[in-house]
């Protein structure tokens, strides 16, 4: 303990600090403490009995027999004395004790020639005041009669910390009142829906945006049940949801609920699309527990991108209708089968080919990178041989190799396991690692393939000695519109929606793409599957 | 088995319907009819007597699917296979033109080089 703790001036605001703790300062009287001076005045036969409170300037009696004075100055206070020390504190003769002989107190009313205190502590150790009793004879306690205001001095102690946690519960009692009207408050001003079920799994809460959408209130049902009262379907809007994929119940069984789509529907209101995301309260105490769901209304998001889906694949029939006759006419021009054609004429008309090929895998790539976002591209996930997928690619996709004059190989050694795949997707993610790797290569280079197996996946990598990539710029080549800014880039061609489709794809076969590449040292594109445990 | 010699080709397209005219009768030397609506090829299909017929999906009026079922209602359509041409071959969708009764489905945009070699081998498919 430092010395500046030691100070009196520093244990007397510590002695200070805990009674303003007590909050019991010139508060009403309280019939508990009326009935500890009144059975003190009674046992130890004194008029007078003070429940007395030791402040900085005065000593308040938080209760009193036989004395009108609601508080004394502390100057003059016998109880100033008493708490010095945690032990009983007597005067028998306060007329002939020099420390209060000249005391008003004594010399007049009222009177007091005898005094026995013994000091209250507050439940943290600090002396702020005594239980006394007061005569105006002089006498003294027997040891019986100190005994008894000991304990009653420690009944009054007991009262004081009883009285401290009653109000710490009235306080508390208060804040949550006040909280739970903030919580009601914040839950009906809220845009939002949100609904929440208890321990058991009975509904307890639907705040005013979720009674509107679901056209009712919280109703006592089992909730296996809560599908069919509240009208809840999959996010196609047709199909009843299933009870076990309510995403409350599903929160509530301590599942992750994080934006499930889910429709609403209501008498008198249009299907709803609702985003939902919620999870237990409790969660850390496991297994089934109460849960709150908030869900966000995105109806109009889902028609708009609905309008667009539709509205996409409108336009690309309508600009696939004319490229078919563009390409068909240059096609047949171009195999002679019309007649041969003079030498520039060849020439303008490959062009015209080029770009109307690149125009078609423009399209291609935005209604499959459409369809992958809106989740209606469906895969056929079939388990077969990879290697002959990887061969298969490496002939198809053999005219690109010509054109930027290189080749490409299957390593010798490379493996060839069974994968669960799609396999014209595989073909077309393979195509754009092949293709991209002839496009960014020196002429000349060698593309080399390669099958891996590593633990329980097997790894696919194009490798090629070409151009490659800044460190910087990899991590952005699996987004959408990406087309790096390499200078040549662009008289590359490509739509920047390659390798984000490759990407989604690979993922929905649960795999991984990824790169490695040092620029000007080659690129290394790969892509992961897991194996299949399936025999041919 | 039959030679394949005379193809209808139903579809609205003037451009499509033309580059495919020439890509089977110059590429592939068969004899063929373009008809530029459903209704049309049903009202040609009794005097061109086709041995099979490309069929366009999407088109104004009687659609693909509509047309081949008038068709399929003509004596003269007995056993006649239908391709269907169209861009619009999702899995699902292929199958839905598969349950319907079409014996192929040629993508768009077509290889008008190679597109009388599918036909061919849709037609050597169906009379195996």
């Amino acid at each position: 303990m430092s010395d500046h703790q030691n100070t009196a001036e520093y244990r007397e605001a510590r002695r200070l600090e805990a009674l303003a703790r007590l909050q019991i300062l010139d508060t009403p009287s309280e019939q508990a403490f009326d009935d500890l001076t009144e059975l003190a005045a009674r046992w130890l036969d004194t008029p007078i009995a003070l429940v007395s409170l030791v402040d900085d300037q005065r000593q308040w009696f938080k209760s009193r027999v036989g004395l009108a004075a609601e508080q004394t100055p502390r100057e003059l206070a016998f109880c100033a004395h008493a708490i010095q020390a945690a032990e009983l504190f007597e005067v028998p003769d306060a007329a002939r004790d020099e420390r209060f002989c000249d005391n008003p107190l004594v010399t007049g009313e009222p009177n007091i020639r005898f005094y026995a205190g013994m000091p209250i502590a507050s439940p943290d150790g600090e002396l702020v005041g005594t239980l006394c009793v007061i005569d105006r004879m002089p006498r003294q306690l027997s040891a019986s009669q100190q005994d008894t205001l000991r304990r009653l001095a420690r009944i009054a102690e007991f009262q004081l910390q009883l009285r401290l946690s009653l109000l710490d519960s009235e306080d508390r009692a208060l804040e949550l009142e006040h909280q739970e009207a903030l919580n009601q408050r914040l839950l009906g001003s809220l845009k939002a829906g949100v609904v929440a079920c208890d321990d058991a799994g009975n509904l307890s809460l639907f705040n005013s945006v979720a009674q509107r959408w679901h056209g009712t209130d919280v109703m006592k049902l089992a909730a296996a049940e809560w599908s069919r009262y509240y009208d809840l379907y999959q996010a196609n809007g047709t199909t009843p949801l299933p009870s076990d994929a309510v995403p409350l119940l599903r929160a509530w069984r301590g599942e992750p609920v994080e934006n499930i789509e889910i429709c609403i529907g209501a008498v008198g209101q249009p299907m709803r699309h609702v985003l939902c995301s919620g999870g237990q309260l409790n969660p850390e105490r496991g297994g089934p527990g109460a849960a709150i769901v908030v869900m966000h209304d995105i109806t109009e998001i889902r028609r708009a991108s609905d309008l667009k889906s539709q509205f996409l694949a409108t336009v690309s029939h309508e600009l696939r209708t004319p490229l078919t006759a563009i390409s068909g006419a240059i096609g047949l021009l171009r195999s002679g089968a019309t007649g041969s054609l003079p030498p520039a004429s060849e020439r303008l008309l490959r062009i015209a080919q080029e770009n109307s090929q690149r125009l078609s895998e423009l399209i291609n790539d935005l209604l499959d990178m459409e369809k992958l976002e809106a989740g209606q591209l469906d895969l056929q996930l079939k388990p077969q041989l990879l290697r002959p997928i990887v061969q298969q690619a490496l002939e198809i996709n053999q005219p690109y190799a010509a054109r930027y004059q290189v080749s490409w190989q299957l390593e010798p050694g490379s493996a060839d396991p069974m994968v669960r795949v799609d396999e014209r997707r595989l073909q077309q993610v393979l195509s754009n690692y092949l293709s991209n790797a002839a496009k960014f290569s020196h002429a000349g280079g060698l593309i080399q393939v390669q099958l891996l197996i590593e633990g329980d996946e097997v790894e696919v990598q194009v490798v090629d000695q070409g151009i490659g990539i800044a460190e910087e710029q990899q991590p952005l080549l699996f987004n959408k519109f990406i087309q790096l800014d390499n200078g040549n880039a662009r008289q590359r061609g490509g739509t920047g929606l390659g390798l984000a489709i490759c990407k989604e794809l690979v993922e929905r076969m649960d795999g991984q793409v990824g790169v490695r590449s040092r620029e000007g040292a080659g690129s290394c594109f790969w892509f992961r599957l897991p194996l299949s445990r399936a025999v041919l | 088995m039959t030679a394949l010699e005379r193809i209808m080709h139903i579809e609205d397209d003037p451009s499509i319907q033309e580059v495919a005219r020439v890509a089977l009768e110059v590429v592939g030397g068969f004899t063929v009819r373009s008809c530029d609506s459903g209704a049309a090829g049903v009202a040609a299909a009794d005097s061109f007597a086709p041995q099979l017929v490309l069929l366009d999906v999407m088109m104004p009026g009687m659609d693909g699917p509509q047309t081949l079922t008038e068709l399929r209602k003509l004596p003269v359509m007995e056993g006649v296979p239908v391709i269907f041409m169209t861009a619009k071959a999702q899995t699902q969708e292929v199958t839905a033109y598969r349950a319907l009764g079409a014996a192929g489905v040629i993508i768009k945009p077509f290889d008008p080089m190679t597109l009388s070699e599918q036909i061919r081998a849709i037609w050597e498919q169906q009379h195996a």
